[in-house]
């Protein structure tokens, strides 16, 4: 029997039910397929930063837009998803380091952007106590936060079937095929036919785009995390640096999470990440070279998820150039957390009335294709 | 430079070593006690050995410490990677081995036995209070309660009493006729284990005259800040509530997973014996062709079969590496696995008279005792999500994040998954064991990188 919508969804990580919870929302029928269950990969593994700190220009636009939602996110979802707006700050640990910070700070405001601001080692010292003595000052965004990726998931799986999404997990996607309009997606012995689609299958939506006729080139990204023991309040702010690969924060639990970029060994065939100890290290250190006083804590867990990694390394969020009725939304580079609640509206607004409000043209997929199809700049929408 | 590297220094881990130098292998054993015998002989050459398999053990000890290789001891084993690659700390600093061959010799833990109130001070193991009577000879002040079921059960009662402890009284849990139903067995179980069965016979008289519960179906410890009371049912229905100060519990043990399964075995479930295992060949070869596994971390068979079990592991890494012909392999195993045979159908008769009980989970017991996790939160979250496993959910209800990395609560969790979806426990899956397999500081982590 083939079930039929206004929407299909693949994918049910946090973008994919952020953009099925903002179809349902505008009278839109969605079927969502997830392959295996609800956050299995990127987004039940994020470290959940909610940062527009350093981000690439293209991506910024919808990042503030994003973070003025965050602010709000209870009215979104029903949760505060344990969001908190702590900050996050980039760490200088040389007069080098900091003037590389400035002049990001100066090339902003040209463009009109003023969220980033230099601070000095005083203020540095005032918000980070614990950060070692030799840092210089830094860079802030006093709006940026954290949220807790356990209870985002669940918050948006529960709004998203709540507007009437139908949720499938189990349902791995094998064929797509479009006619006369309509998108038929097959995954086993199910079939579901919608003139809508929405690819957002994470580390293998390369895959989905292939077979909706977009050839997208993403490579795979499978950042470490460490998990500490819990410790009384520590650190508030999101910390990284310009010179080592470290994140560094603590949780509501009282964990300290540290990541930085070390990537596991991954297979995307078998879904799976191994842990590289040798790379971990580095993480490790990095964290003990910026905080002196936490060597002697305990590591309480590691891991790693799958996410898709674009040539530019910024998201890839548009509808197809080529294909009529389709929406990617991919190649998050492990940074596309902050994004979830912005894409979705504007997933939902380029589908249905083909514009989105904010400019998102700077993430559109035809930067990474080989061949874009003649005609179809009505894609190219604008804000 | 380690041909082999061998984890664990118990009975398999010490037999193995010993056999693998003699057969001209390089060996390095590494284990977390400061001393070798593992848990079943821990401290075994500093206390007077009882009777002939702690004589055996001592033995083995002493020629491990001759003959059995490089020796770390206090040493963890906190990760282990393809190739293989295997992290250790020893004395705060980490370090990787990479030897050809991991034989793994981790043991058996005991079996988790969940039941409200199960986390208050005042209940602990049966297992980890025989640990500190043998090592610390730590003999509790106050008359304990025993509850559960099995041989260690029996042992540890008689070592506390001839230890000069005292015990309140014992709560079986074992299923009534259990021991009738093992007769059958019992012809097959005699050449291997008749000492054992004259010992287990001896310890089972000299509780004669304890007070005891039987046929006892549920439990749960009572308390504000620690254990005051225990309450319990009999299958009869009876109910009663008994004062308590101390109350060791256990339900037998099982195979001690976290290595295998950080190493990427595969395992299958033992239904007789209720628990996942690794599957091995007959050789002990893991189904990663550079580990083999030896001991009761393969299957439950106690220390004399990990003995034998550990020799034969040696027999195979090394016609693994060429230094034995295929032929003089099966030609020098062939006792060994008639050791093993009839050490197995010992075991049969041990596991009719003390099943596992896997008493019922009610929905107050907190599960996960590291993220306070009740099984009633965990039931919730599974019900109506067929594609949650227990990596799923560990992120929906936060059970088997903890310190533990899962080792009180994996195998319940595993239950509570079958339960829920109606599916086997080998179909039900258990945790995903990440690094750090044993506790590691972020500055032991990082002074990996300082070495390198």
């Amino acid at each position: 029997m083939i079930e039929t919508a206004d929407a299909i969804v693949i994918g049910g990580g946090l973008h994919g039910l952020s953009a099925a919870l903002q179809l349902a929302r505008r009278g839109v029928s969605v079927i969502l397929a997830e392959r295996s269950r609800i956050g299995r990969h990127a987004s039940g593994s994020s470290a959940a930063g909610v940062r527009t700190l350093n981000r690439g220009r293209a991506e910024l636009p919808i990042a503030l837009r994003s973070m003025e939602m965050w602010h709000d996110i209870e009215s979104l979802v029903g949760d505060n998803c344990g969001f908190h707006a702590d900050g996050q700050i980039k760490v200088a640990e040389s007069d080098a380091e900091l003037d590389i910070l400035r002049a990001r700070v100066d090339g902003l405001r040209q463009d009109g952007f003023t969220h980033e601001e230099i601070i000095d080692a005083d203020e540095l010292r005032e918000l980070v106590p614990a950060l070692a003595r030799h840092c210089v000052g830094g860079l802030i965004v006093r709006r940026d936060g954290a949220a807790d990726p356990h209870r985002t998931l669940p918050a948006f799986l529960r709004s998203a079937l709540a507007a009437g999404v139908t949720v499938h997990e189990g349902v791995g996607v094998e064929g797509l095929s479009h006619r006369q309009g309509t998108w038929r997606v097959a995954a086993g012995d199910r079939a579901f036919e919608a003139p809508l689609l929405v690819n957002a299958a994470g580390a293998w939506a390369s895959g989905i785009a292939a077979m909706a006729g977009d050839e997208i080139p993403l490579e795979t990204k499978a950042s470490m995390m460490i998990v500490t023991e819990r410790i009384a309040p520590f650190v508030r702010p999101t910390v990284s640096t310009v010179g080592r690969k470290l994140s560094f924060k603590q949780s509501s639990q009282g964990t300290l999470l540290i990541g930085g970029g070390q990537q596991a060994r991954h297979d995307l065939e078998s879904e799976t990440t191994e842990i590289d100890a040798e790379r971990l290290a580095r993480q490790a250190a990095a964290a003990v070279a910026m905080f002196p006083g936490i060597a002697r804590l305990r590591i309480v867990r590691t891991w790693a998820g799958l996410d898709g990694l674009s040539a530019d390394h910024m998201a890839v969020a548009g509808l197809s150039p080529s294909a009529p009725g389709l929406m990617h939304l991919l190649g998050f580079s492990g940074h596309g957390f902050q994004l979830v609640p912005a894409l979705g509206v504007a997933t939902a607004e380029l589908l249905l009335e083909g514009r989105s409000s904010v400019d998102i043209c700077g993430l559109a997929p035809q930067r990474l294709m080989h061949e874009v199809s003649v005609g179809s700049t009505h894609a190219l929408a604008n804000g | 430079m380690t041909d082999v590297l061998v984890i664990g220094a118990g009975p398999a881990g010490m037999s193995a070593a010993l056999d693998l130098q003699q057969r001209g292998l390089a060996v390095t054993v590494v284990d977390d006690l400061p001393s070798p015998g593992g848990r079943i002989f821990a401290a075994i050459e500093s206390r007077e050995a009882h009777g002939g398999e702690e004589r055996t053990g001592a033995d083995l000890a002493a020629r491990f410490r001759k003959d059995g290789g490089t020796y770390l001891p206090a040493t963890e084993v906190w990760q282990i990677e393809v190739g293989p690659r295997v992290f250790v700390t020893q004395s705060g600093k980490a370090r990787i081995l990479k030897p050809r061959f991991v034989l793994m010799a981790t043991g058996a833990q005991e079996r988790p036995m969940p039941f409200p109130g199960w986390q208050l001070p005042g209940v602990m193991t049966i297992g980890g209070a025989q640990i500190l009577l043998k090592t610390a000879r730590q003999i509790p002040a106050d008359p304990v309660w025993l509850a559960g079921s099995g041989p260690l059960l029996l042992l540890y009662a008689h070592q506390l009493i001839s230890a000069g402890g005292a015990i309140a009284g014992v709560l079986d849990t074992t299923p009534t006729g259990s021991v009738a139903a093992a007769a059958k067995f019992l012809p097959g179980a005699v050449p291997y284990g008749w000492r054992d069965l004259a010992r287990g016979l001896a310890w089972w008289v000299g509780l004669a005259s304890t007070r005891t519960i039987r046929g006892v179906t549920a439990l749960e410890a009572v308390g504000s800040d620690r254990l005051e009371s225990i309450r319990y049912t009999t299958r009869s229905g009876d109910t009663g509530e008994v004062p308590a100060k101390l109350l060791l519990v256990h339900d037998g043990v099982v195979p001690s997973l976290h290595s295998t399964m950080a190493a990427g075995c595969a395992h299958q479930w033992n239904d007789a014996q209720r628990c996942l295992e690794p599957i091995v060949d007959r050789f002990g070869r893991s189904s990663v062709p550079e580990i083999f596994v030896a001991g009761d971390g393969a299957t439950i068979a106690g220390a004399r079969a990990a003995i034998v079990s550990g020799k034969l592991a040696a027999i195979g890494i090394a016609h693994a590496d060429g230094k034995v012909s295929a032929q003089d392999a099966e030609v020098a195993v062939a006792p060994l696995r008639r050791k093993l045979a009839s050490a197995a159908r010992f075991r049969r008769f041990v596991d009719q008279a003390y099943p596992p009980v896997e008493m019922a989970i009610p929905d107050a017991t907190m599960l996960c005792r590291c993220e306070e996790a009740t099984a009633g939160q965990i039931r919730s979250a599974l019900t109506g999500r067929p594609h949650l496993g227990a990596d799923g959910v560990k992120l929906a209800t936060r059970a088997g994040m903890g310190p533990c990395q899962g080792r009180q609560c994996g195998a319940s969790l595993n239950r509570l998954i079958a339960e829920v979806h109606g599916v086997g426990r080998e179909e039900a899956g258990f945790l995903r064991i990440r690094a750090p397999l044993k506790p590691l500081t972020l500055g032991e982590l990082a002074s990996l990188d300082e070495a390198s």
